[in-house]
């Protein structure tokens, strides 16, 4: 079909090269409607893909008209492009001297931009014949001097010229030369990726012959045009060229090259050139250049190169960018210095040090420190305004870094005084550049500014630490000094960085700082930022997060904690601390519970005043409560311990008591809300009244075991005390049993007991914890939860008569559970708890599930498990699959046998059908286990997969061979490679010889092969 | 050097360099004070916009011998209420696994972004743990007030 547009506006098609030229000059001119562009383009594009291409190409080029000639050059691109890597030999040969003649003749034509499209084109040409590109840069050079290439003999090089030939080239040839050598470097790099693994290796193989020639030439440059004092104009640009080339091809041959020798001292010696072009012309590009060398590696640096750059980078220049980066920090953006610094840093740290007490070296090695940190001290804030503080930061966190590797590998020496000096300095510019701006400045600043400064301080806070680690206590005293004094002077930002300063160093744990700690904690910083004053807001908070942080410093030193909590209390008033303050009370409470017993009065006042507070949302009750209870369970009395619990429960009691009005009165949120604060604040009671980990250690197999003497009025008063905290319960279960949260919050009061000894508190009596579950049903939300909390119980119950009663009940719950669920698809999440839960009746507790009465219900029970497994849900089928593994591992027993000659077909016919393709690759591990003890442990069992693999109609000699197989694999990896064959194969996977019959019939049905 | 080794002085070099606001990453330290280059201190911030904002999650990353050919473990240390978590901590993640999406190109950095971006987009086809994962499919309400107490328990400082 014709296009209507272009039969509109085409134009006709031209008849000679000057039409050609004209159709070029008539692109360029401006006022073209989009539609003539358009067409012009096409019309151009097609004469450049035609068979005329090289033709058109080299008219154009020879043009007087300076367009036409850069359109040549376009065109000898795209034909290249397009064919240059598939032509013949005459055609190379032919295109190579087209190219070299036409980029010599725009040198001299001083038509730059023809010259340098044209060096990307013959670099393209080169990289398309690789066969050509060891003699590239010898023939343009050859070309430039105007010498035929005939020149040529066997094995010349332009390594091999004359040096005083080649100067008498002209500056612009000259750098025409460099730009084909950046270009060959780039075009290469584009073109890499593309390449397939042969044409790859072709490629660098013959790149590398060509880098001596490249690696002379570019050498020449920096050494000739570089000392000239002659036409400085043109030689600068030349330089700068010739110092990117060099990066790219330095950078080449550390990564891919084979580094022989030879190469790696051409380009030690271009290095030396390039850094002396550097300090002779200080121009930024060439600068940028030399960052990128170091960068690239440090192999062909040796001690002179480092020296000359130290020797720029203490220069007037290196002066004068300092001063402006200080003065101006948006500098930074402009200047090299700052980059040099840090590349040079990078190989440089420890050589620095080690030379800092060598009389030569020593004083120049302290004034590049010395530069280092008067960058630190640039104006503004991090981020914000000051942008040379990140590159100083990454200089100094590997200064540090590097002298921690010296110490931790002890190869740390005489520096290493200087060295903690000089870190100690550092921390010091960093302690106040993370100071915060007063609370109105702050506030006014741009959300985007305050994350920049947020972040800046968490980064220095990996700074600061890894600096403590090399200078310890002195850094800690330095700090803490810092803050009391300009706690002294009111100066409350000045107090906060340094408080930052001191959380950041986490130095509290360390028993050798306790003087200093116990000073700070002691002095009156913090009586003095706890006023409400909005400009010590921050430090206040910042001194909550020390003390919470200092745990270990004032369970070694008690007589501090009063103060500090005096301090944490009022904190708990004000929104913007109580948070924070709840956490330090909670933590502190923990660590140092026995220590705060005789607080025990205090606290609790503290708690009946805080728990009325607007601040005493559900996090900070549950938090204090909790600190509470952690002092509650360090009493020594337990009649004690009941006490301060029932004193606790009383707010608790109140709390839900309250919920119930709020609820019959319709207000249901708030109702919840407050049920929610008095459950969390319950369960974090009897989380915090669980002994601590050292000495919790009861042994539930242990038969001497004794429980410990309790005299009876203690045991009636724990008695009233359960019943009181189960009727909260109840109570709570009566109003909100259709609260998710609040079941969860139940579960998580009784699961805090089941780990804990007889006689205390949260630990109930199993039928108590039994009632409850039994009073959930089906439907009751988050009945994972309270399943999760039955696996818990049943883990904790010992198997002994007496618990046997609540087991028998607890199993006819289960099942009477999965009645009401009744497919486990119906709720695959639920199945999935349930599972779970009756996994966990074994070992302990098998016999009493598999003798509940009736009988039926064992049926509902392991008629469950089979169904589960025959399931597509992922979870439920594991589930079930774990319950067999774990099942099938039991000793031997009446009951057991029972089960499993009942079971074993329907579970083998289970099995064998989600293993000829039901079930999922993901989902073969869990089949590995139970099918290997299956065989192994009844003897019917070969027998029952037989059948189960006849009734899916696999052929019997497969079946046969994969029953015996599996009867003989020894290793669980064997039994799985098999499973996973089998599977594979009724998946029509693989043609391992096991698709089962109906299967491969149903194939030779289809054509396809697709049933 | 081992190609482990050198690959991850390289890691950290760049991460000095440049890495992605509010993350930590740092090679921890024995107790000699030498650095333990194949165990990674990491913290993850919550995405901006999500329930998970304002919260600062830290990992363990331990790399394996074979690094980068197999890829680290990375592990919240505590275990973090998450449905591709598991209950020990273990982060679940297609690009963590050597049979799935690991690729020896990726970084400390993408990796920390990844387990970022999971935080709120969790992947409900390879479920973790049981509890979140519940929650999360049942009761979003409810999964995401617990998320939200998450973060308060561990907020960014």
């Amino acid at each position: 079909m014709e296009d209507p547009i272009r039969n509109q506006t085409q134009a006709p098609a031209p008849q000679s090269f000057q039409d050609v030229e004209q159709l070029v000059m008539k692109l360029y001119q401006p006022g073209l409607s989009p539609q003539e562009l358009f067409e012009i383009q096409r019309s151009l594009h097609e004469l450049q893909l035609s068979e005329h291409g090289w033709d058109i190409a080299n008219a154009l080029l020879g043009s007087q008209n300076q367009t036409a000639r850069f359109f040549g050059a376009l065109t000898y691109t795209i034909k290249l492009n397009s064919v240059g890597g598939t032509l013949d030999s005459d055609s190379k040969d032919s295109l190579e001297k087209n190219i070299l003649h036409w980029i010599v003749t725009c040198a001299q034509q001083n038509d730059h931009r023809t010259t340098t499209k044209l060096s990307t084109t013959l670099a393209l040409f080169y990289l398309l014949n690789t066969d050509k590109l060891e003699l590239a840069v010898t023939k343009l050079t050859l070309g430039c001097l105007g010498k035929e290439t005939s020149f040529l003999g066997e094995g010349f090089k332009i390594r091999n010229v004359d040096k005083s030939e080649l100067a008498t080239l002209k500056p612009d040839f000259y750098k025409m030369i460099i730009l084909f050598i950046a270009a060959l470097g780039d075009e290469a790099g584009k073109m890499m990726p593309t390449l397939t693994p042969q044409k790859y290796s072709q490629l660098m193989e013959e790149y590398e012959k060509m880098i001596p020639d490249v690696l002379f030439l570019i050498h020449f440059a920096l050494a000739e045009y570089g000392r000239s004092t002659g036409d400085v104009e043109s030689y600068t640009p030349i330089c700068n060229y010739a110092m990117a080339s060099f990066a790219t091809i330095n950078h080449f041959c550390l990564n891919h090259g084979n580094q022989k020798t030879e190469t790696l001292t051409s380009l030690s010696a271009c290095l030396t050139a390039s850094i002396n072009w550097c300090m002779t012309s200080l121009a930024e590009d060439a600068l940028e250049q030399l960052v990128e060398i170091m960068s690239t590696g440090s192999r062909i640096f040796n001690e002179a190169h480092y020296g000359a750059v130290s020797q720029l980078l203490r220069s007037d220049w290196a002066k004068q960018s300092l001063q402006s980066l200080q003065s101006e920090p948006e500098y930074e953006s402009e200047s090299q210095f700052l980059p040099l610094m840090l590349a040079y840093g990078e190989t440089q740290v420890q050589s620095l040090l080690e030379s800092i007490h060598d009389n030569e070296k020593g004083p120049a090695a302290r004034e590049i420190v010395d530069t280092m940190q008067e960058l630190l001290k640039c104006q503004g804030y991090p981020e914000v305004e000051d942008q040379v503080i990140p590159g100083a930061l990454e200089f100094w966190n590997k200064f540090v870094e590097d002298i921690e590797d010296c110490i931790g590998e002890g190869t740390a020496d005489s520096w290493i005084s200087y060295a903690k000096e000089v870190v100690n300095v550092m921390a010091q510019q960093i302690c106040y550049k993370i100071q915060v701006p007063p609370p109105l400045d702050w506030e006014s600043w741009p959300a985007d500014d305050k994350k920049s400064l947020r972040d800046f301080r968490t980064d220095v806070k990996d700074l600061l630490q890894s600096s403590y680690r090399i200078i310890g206590t002195p850094l800690v005293e330095l700090f803490a000094g810092r803050a009391t004094q300009a706690a002294l002077n009111s100066n409350f930002i000045r107090v906060e960085s340094s408080l930052f300063s001191l959380v950041a160093l986490e130095a509290s744990s360390d028993e050798h700082n306790d003087t200093i700690f116990a000073s700070l904690f002691d002095s009156s910083l913090y009586s003095q930022i706890l006023t409400d004053d909005d400009l010590n807001r921050r430090s206040h908070s910042t001194g909550i997060f020390l003390i919470g942080q200092s745990t270990m410093f004032f369970a070694r030193n008690p007589q501090y904690l009063p103060a500090a909590l005096n301090f944490l209390f009022p904190s708990l008033q004000d929104p913007k601390t109580s948070d924070q303050a709840s956490r330090a009370i909670h933590s502190l409470c923990s660590s140092c519970r026995k220590a705060l017993v005789p607080e025990l009065g205090n606290f609790l006042t503290q708690y009946e005043l805080f728990i009325s507070l607007p601040t005493a949302n559900e996090f900070a009750v549950e938090r204090v409560s909790g600190a509470i209870g952690f002092l509650l369970q360090a009493l020594p009395s337990l009649s004690n311990t009941i006490s301060g619990v029932n004193t606790l429960l009383t707010y608790v009691k109140t709390g839900i008591a309250s919920a119930k009005g709020l609820l019959s009165q319709g207000q249901t949120e708030d109702g919840r809300g407050v049920a929610t604060k008095s459950m969390r604040c319950l369960s974090s009671i009897a989380k915090s009244l669980q002994a601590p980990t050292d000495e919790n250690l009861v042994d539930l197999e242990a038969e001497d075991d004794k429980e410990p003497v309790i005299d009876d009025q203690t045991k009636q008063e724990l008695h009233d005390l359960q019943s009181r905290i189960f009727e909260i319960l109840s109570d709570t279960m009566s109003i909100l049993g259709d609260d998710g949260d609040i079941i969860e919050d139940i579960c998580s009061v009784f699961k805090a007991g089941f780990t804990e000894p007889h006689y205390t508190p949260f630990h109930f009596a199993a039928n108590i914890v039994v009632q409850f579950f039994q009073a959930t049903t089906i439907t009751t939300p988050r009945i994972e939860s309270v399943l999760r909390m039955g696996c818990s119980f049943l883990r904790s119950l010992r198997s002994d008569p007496e618990t046997t009663q609540s087991v028998t009940a607890l199993a006819l719950h289960l099942a009477n559970l999965i009645q009401q669920l009744q497919d486990p698809r119906a709720d695959a999440e639920i199945a999935q708890s349930l599972l779970e839960m009756l996994t966990r009746f074994m070992p302990a507790h098998i016999d009493t599930l598999l003798t509940i009465q009736p009988v039926s219900l064992v049926e509902t029970l392991l008629g469950f498990t089979v169904t589960a497994i025959e399931v597509p849900e992922p979870l439920p089928k594991r589930s079930a699959l774990t319950f067999w593994n774990t099942l099938l591992d039991l000793p031997p027993s009446p009951n057991l046998n029972a089960v499993l000659s009942h079971y074993g077909p329907t579970l083998s016919s289970a099995i064998i059908g989600q293993l000829c393709g039901q079930a999922t690759r993901v989902d073969l591990d869990f089949f590995v286990g139970p099918l290997r003890k299956l065989v192994r442990r009844d003897v019917h069992a070969k027998t029952w997969l037989l059948d189960a693999l006849a009734q899916r109609n696999v052929d019997g000699v497969v079946a046969r061979r994969f029953v015996m197989q599996l009867g003989v694999a020894t290793t669980q990896r064997a039994t799985k490679d098999l499973v996973s064959a089998f599977w594979s194969a009724s998946m029509g996977v693989s043609f391992g010889g096991y698709v089962p019959q109906r299967m491969a019939r149903a194939e030779m049905m289809s054509p396809s092969g697709s049933t | 050097m081992s190609l482990c080794q050198n690959r991850l002085n390289e890691e950290r070099k760049q991460w000095r360099k440049d890495h992605p606001f509010g993350f930590v990453a740092k090679p921890a330290r024995l107790p000699t004070g030498a650095m333990d280059l194949k165990k990674w201190e990491c913290a993850v911030p919550g995405k901006e916009k999500t329930i998970w904002a304002d919260g600062l999650f830290k990992l363990e990353v331990t790399f394996p011998d074979e690094y980068p050919t197999k890829p680290p473990k990375c592990r919240f240390m505590p275990a973090l209420f998450h449905p591709n978590v598991y209950p020990s901590g273990t982060v679940c993640l297609s690009i963590l696994n050597e049979e799935e999406g690991w690729k020896p190109a990726i970084t400390i950095k993408e990796i920390l972004l990844g387990i970022q971006e999971l935080l709120n987009e969790p992947n409900i086809e390879s479920p973790a743990q049981a509890e979140a994962y519940q929650l999360f499919k049942k009761d979003k309400v409810a999964y995401e007030r617990k998320v939200k107490a998450v973060v308060k328990e561990n907020p960014t400082p």
